[in-house]
């Protein structure tokens, strides 16, 4: 259920990613063409490492919330450690119970 | 701090596994039915602590809490830890599941000496409880980064180099835990002094 919901979800991610790259390419590309004219090479380029690093910083971004871990997991988790501990505690008073028999 | 599948050689990854079994064992034995709540609760917050990443800088820390494990928990830390880390394995993919032994190690065994250092150390009044305490809260963690580098060093990195990334990288961490251990210790002093009794001196077997 869990590992189904992770996958979808970076399946959704990476779909919204390549989307993002295909129109920021769009963008530069239709920037391009007129600007071609006025804007010097050297300056487009620095536009374009500018454009790349922003994506790069929401590749990780985008990363870093795809593992952080969420609230059911976390509530789910500390039902596990009560649990555990509950039969522990259980399982030792029904010793102790039988030995006062 | 977590360490990763497949960073380990073999041999450190088996050694590391019996030996944190063992360990566990010892836990469980030494750990008192009456005590199965407080356990639970401190496990708990153990698992839960190092879910919540605080952002600072360019990356972002998390506590580890294993000072203030020991402090509570005296012998049965080790099993609080091994529970914790089992199921943020299992739950979130920290650290895999064959690490589990390094990485339990590598918390426990700091908790275990700093509840026996705690026990040893912190005299009767309120403010050296609370010395002991911040110190030994924020030594954990320390210790923890070194067995951190010690554990890498075996799967071949450079022993300088990670320890020195995994202290700078956790000097705010040390000094927070610290403060954090001293303020916890301080308010159970005063409203549950008995918390604080840990059972290393008297042999209580289920």
């Amino acid at each position: 259920m869990t590992s189904f919901r992770q996958s979808s979800c970076r399946i959704f991610c990476q779909l919204l990613l390549c989307l993002l790259l295909t129109a920021a390419i769009d963008a530069v590309a239709s920037d391009a063409v007129p600007a071609a004219l006025s804007v010097p090479p050297a300056q487009e380029n620095a536009d374009l490492k500018r454009k790349l690093r922003r994506l790069e910083h929401q590749v990780t971004a985008l990363r870093d919330e795809l593992n952080a871990p969420d609230s059911t997991q976390i509530v789910g988790g500390i039902g596990y450690i009560v649990g555990v501990f509950g039969i522990a505690g259980w399982l030792s008073a029904r010793k102790k119970l039988r030995q006062e028999d | 701090m977590h360490i990763s599948d497949g960073v380990l050689p073999i041999g450190v990854v088996i050694g590391s596994g019996i030996a944190s079994l063992a360990l566990a064992a010892w836990s469980v034995r030494r750990t008192d039915s009456e005590d199965l709540p407080k356990v639970a609760v401190v496990t708990a917050s153990f698992f839960v602590t190092s879910l919540i990443h605080v952002p600072l800088g360019p990356t972002s820390v998390h506590l580890l809490i294993p000072g203030l494990v020991g402090i509570l928990l005296g012998p049965s830390s080790f099993l609080a830890i091994l529970l914790g880390l089992l199921l943020q394995s299992l739950l979130f993919q920290f650290g895999g599941l064959t690490a589990l032994g390094a990485n339990a190690l590598m918390m426990g065994v700091p908790a275990l000496l700093c509840g026996l250092l705690f026990n040893k150390l912190r005299g009767s009044t309120q403010k050296q409880h609370v010395i002991v305490g911040g110190l030994v809260g924020g030594g954990g963690t320390l210790l923890s980064a070194a067995l951190l580098a010690l554990l890498l060093f075996s799967g071949g990195e450079d022993f300088l180099g990670v320890a020195k990334l995994a202290l700078v990288a956790h000097l705010p961490v040390f000094l927070i835990e610290g403060l954090i251990s001293a303020f916890t210790i301080s308010f159970l002093y005063r409203v549950k002094p008995e918390l604080l009794n840990q059972r290393f001196s008297a042999l209580q077997q289920g």
